[in-house]
């Protein structure tokens, strides 16, 4: 009886508390104890990696600074009907745009939403001044000194930077960055004049025609800035774009009143050209897919249908296959050549093996440059390799042209990824008991077919992990086709690097970068599943 | 791998060009990196080897390009450039992988340790995470690191490159760490913590003995893949920051000299170090997980 009733009570720990809740209590302790480990290094991970990648790709459908640019135009061009040249309004709106500063005093503009009704796009500010006025007539706040001292903040928090005179004019040039940043979408515009003016004014009397000044001087510099930068952005999308905006800035400074139509087109007969017109209507969305569009040879028409970009501008789909055909040479190659040495090392005993071990474990720990470099030795035009053909009788006027084009990229590339083909490989090959080909010789088959039949089959798992691994790191290449491909060995990663240093065409590089990101994910993905990520291996 | 006494003449024959095979692809793997050695001690301007070298002249052979590696300009022979730079990037390349190693690895520990938990949720999601940077393209990383350290003022900084190293550095340490740990008993650290050793103590008088040679593999891989980067340094580093692999690249992209392969040869001979080094932990470890009891 008392035996039972004891069965029944639930199981108590040493203090007393159920069984099962002990128990829950420490498995969650544990979880909490294995995530707090974890904790700090994901945190690290995800704010230094994962965000600027994810920071990178929203750069490749930003499209918002010909927003900054153009806000009332984009108002107003929904109205249009598109078949004929737009009317008044609309020359207006874009002559107001690109000549005067309004756009940036009028506040909530930096996004999309723009009354154009609001008369405060009309007035125009004075050339020489006074700007005081009209200034206060677009955007009234600008009367009370409260709205201008955060900016005289930050310029007197830089003036009180001390130290080496390279710091003082860091801090500086930085506070008259930040200035600009507040008062426009710009980042990288530079308000020296208010840096100055604003220090000069104390902060306690009345904002001074001196201030309004400041004012009016850098945000026209900036709105000239914001030009030069969206222009290159419109350029993408109709070639010509760019030299129309410079020589209208030099042009509308002479317009003083309207109509507008008559006298932009009288400035520049291309603004009578309905195909800018269109363009601009191709921009007027704050995301756009025209990077990757033109990263795969292909652009918006005029009836927004995708077509082909011109026969001469071509060169993306062309790079694309090419980096993709690099890949799978490569990959193949180092297959071929990996799979003896794997079988080889496998097969050996342990004290031979170890020494060849050494052999393609010695390339992998060796400086990538320093292997290249020794590739150039090797490969130049007098290099080692020729040389050594010429001591044999190679006739000497016709050396081989093996550097700075596709073979030599397939080459050296095929050199520095063999190790990540030869282990994965090798580790497979090593657990495989040699007694199975005996078996199925014992039973007959010839060791050729024994081969296909028991061995082989029993390796794909490393030949699917080094193939992967290889092509992943092969489609990313950059360095290697830089200094040893050439024009014809280059690939998309040096496109990728040519758009983010050279033409600063950001968008592109981003959406190239995009796209390789998917594949590449895509493929580790495969890997998970085809070896899963726990079994990676180093050495 | 000898072939047994029974061998057809094709078994034969096919035998022997498959070890010719094996030969010349491990030939063609170890051949280039040897084959900068000597010329690093020529002691004309060319890249190649002279006659004179071949025949093994004394005159043939110099240091001098060693000497304009380490700063020493006083060779009046020389027309290439001769700078300090080579020292500088050096010692900073040397600064700046100590640093991301060390964080790499306190990082990369961590991680390892609380993903070996079974109970730790979504493990596979964390672990491909934490691989993530060895598989994105450098480039892709380092156009994304770029806009992101402009904005945090990291650009042209040692701080933000060695942030940007530590990333790419955790996921060696992680790998390694969390291979050693799959044949850690864990009943030794029951153990030692019913014998009354607090956690931290626990960890480093039982754990971490254990897993040190994972753990130093995994730093050795960090450390040289810091050493050896040049594409993040490229854009994140701005004018300032000269590392050894970035005077290697401009050195390389204009014209060679002799200078850079003794810098190679420098570089070949520290691999091998390291190489010797991981071998020999990696038996240890072994070893160490040879005794345990299964």
């Amino acid at each position: 009886m008392a035996n039972s009733a004891s069965s029944n009570a639930p199981l108590l720990t040493a203090d007393g508390t159920p069984l099962k809740v002990g128990l829950q209590r420490s498995l969650r302790r544990s979880k909490l104890k294995a995530v707090g480990l974890v904790f700090p290094p994901l945190l690290f991970l995800i704010v230094l990696f994962i965000i600027p990648i994810g920071d990178l790709l929203t750069r490749s459908v930003d499209d918002t600074r010909i927003n900054y640019q153009l806000p009332l135009t984009f108002a107003l061009i929904d109205n249009w009907d598109r078949k004929e040249l737009p009317d008044e309004s609309l020359y207006k709106a874009v002559f107001l745009d690109l000549s005067s500063i309004n756009k940036f005093l009028i506040k909530d503009n930096f996004g999309t939403s723009v009354d154009p009704q609001d008369p405060a796009w009309a007035v125009s500010i004075p050339r020489k001044g006074p700007y005081r006025d009209a200034i206060l007539e677009i955007a009234p706040d600008w009367r009370s000194p409260a709205n201008w001292l955060p900016l005289r903040a930050i310029a007197v928090q830089a003036s009180q930077v001390t130290g080496a005179a390279i710091d003082l004019r860091k801090a500086k040039i930085k506070a008259e960055f930040t200035i600009c940043k507040d008062l426009t979408p710009l980042e990288n515009a530079s308000c020296s004049n208010l840096y100055r003016e604003l220090l000069e004014w104390g902060g306690n009397s009345e904002p001074s025609e001196d201030l309004f000044k400041a004012l009016v001087k850098d945000l026209s510099y900036a709105a000239k800035y914001l030009i030069g930068k969206s222009s290159t952005r419109m350029n993408y999308e109709k070639p010509g774009f760019k030299s129309l905006l410079k020589k209208s800035g030099r042009k509308f400074k002479k317009i003083d009143e309207g109509p507008y139509k008559e006298a932009l087109i009288k400035a520049d007969k291309r603004w009578g050209d309905i195909e800018f017109w269109s363009a601009l209507i191709s921009m007027q969305d704050p995301q756009t897919s025209v990077y990757y569009l033109n990263s795969l040879d292909r652009k918006w028409d005029a009836d927004r249908e995708i077509i082909m970009q011109p026969e001469e501008r071509r060169v993306y789909v062309m790079l694309w296959k090419r980096t993709f055909w690099l890949s799978l040479i490569v990959t193949l190659g180092c297959l071929v050549l990996a799979y003896p040495v794997a079988h080889l090392l496998a097969t050996l005993p342990l004290r031979h093996s170890n020494l060849l071990m050494i052999c393609v474990l010695m390339p992998f720990w060796t400086s990538l440059l320093v292997r290249i470099v020794a590739w150039m030795v090797m490969l130049r035009s007098e290099g080692v390799v020729n040389d050594t053909l010429v001591a044999f009788g190679w006739p000497d006027e016709s050396r081989l042209q093996l550097m700075y084009n596709f073979t030599g990229t397939v080459i050296v590339m095929i050199q520095i990824l063999l190790p990540f083909m030869i282990l994965p490989i090798y580790s497979v090959m090593k657990t495989i008991p040699p007694s199975y080909m005996r078996a199925a010789q014992n039973l007959g088959a010839p060791p050729s077919l024994a081969f296909l039949r028991v061995y082989m089959p029993q390796t794909l798992p490393g030949v699917g992990a080094g193939v992967i691994l290889v092509f992943i790191v092969a489609i990313g290449y950059y360095i290697t086709p830089e200094l040893v491909g050439g024009k014809d060995g280059r690939l998309i990663g040096n496109m990728v690097a040519y758009h983010m240093q050279k033409s600063l065409n950001w968008g592109l590089a981003s959406a190239m970068g995009a796209i390789l990101l998917v594949g590449i994910l895509i493929l580790y993905w495969i890997y998970d599943k085809v070896v899963g990520i726990d079994n990676m291996k180093l050495g | 791998m000898a072939l047994p006494s029974y061998a057809t003449p094709a078994q034969r024959i096919w035998h022997y060009i498959y070890l010719a095979m094996c030969s010349i692809v491990l030939f063609f793997l170890v051949m280039p990196l040897l084959v900068v050695i000597p010329i690093s001690f020529t002691s004309t301007p060319f890249l190649q080897f002279t006659p004179e070298m071949l025949r093994l002249d004394p005159d043939a052979f110099s240091l001098r390009w060693y000497r304009i590696m380490i700063g020493d300009c006083s060779d009046p022979g020389i027309t290439t450039v001769c700078s300090d730079n080579w020292k500088i990037g050096a010692l900073n390349s040397l600064k700046i992988g100590i640093t991301a190693t060390v964080l790499a690895t306190t990082l990369g520990i961590l991680a390892a340790l609380g993903l070996s938990r079974p109970i730790m949720p979504f493990r596979k999601l964390i672990m491909a995470m934490m691989i993530s940077p060895l598989i994105v393209p450098l480039i892709i990383t380092a156009s994304g690191t770029f806009f992101f350290f402009a904005r945090l003022d990291l650009v042209a900084t040692f701080w933000g490159l060695v942030l940007a190293h530590t990333i790419l550095g955790l996921p060696f340490v992680v790998i390694t760490v969390t291979a050693t740990l799959v044949g850690f008993d864990t009943n030794l650290t029951k153990a030692a913590a019913s014998l009354g050793g607090g956690p931290i103590r626990n960890f480093f008088k039982v754990q971490m003995p254990l897993i040190l040679p994972g753990v130093i593999s995994g730093a050795l891989f960090a450390f040289i893949t810091s050493f050896d980067e040049v594409v993040i340094v490229l854009f994140v580093g701005g004018p300032d920051q000269i590392t050894l692999p970035r005077q290697m690249w401009s050195g390389v992209r204009q014209e060679i000299s002799p200078t850079i392969l003794s810098v190679a040869t420098i570089l070949v001979i520290m691999s091998i170090c390291l190489l010797t080094t991981v071998e020999m932990l990696r038996r240890r470890s072994e070893r160490l997980r040879g005794i345990r009891p299964s």
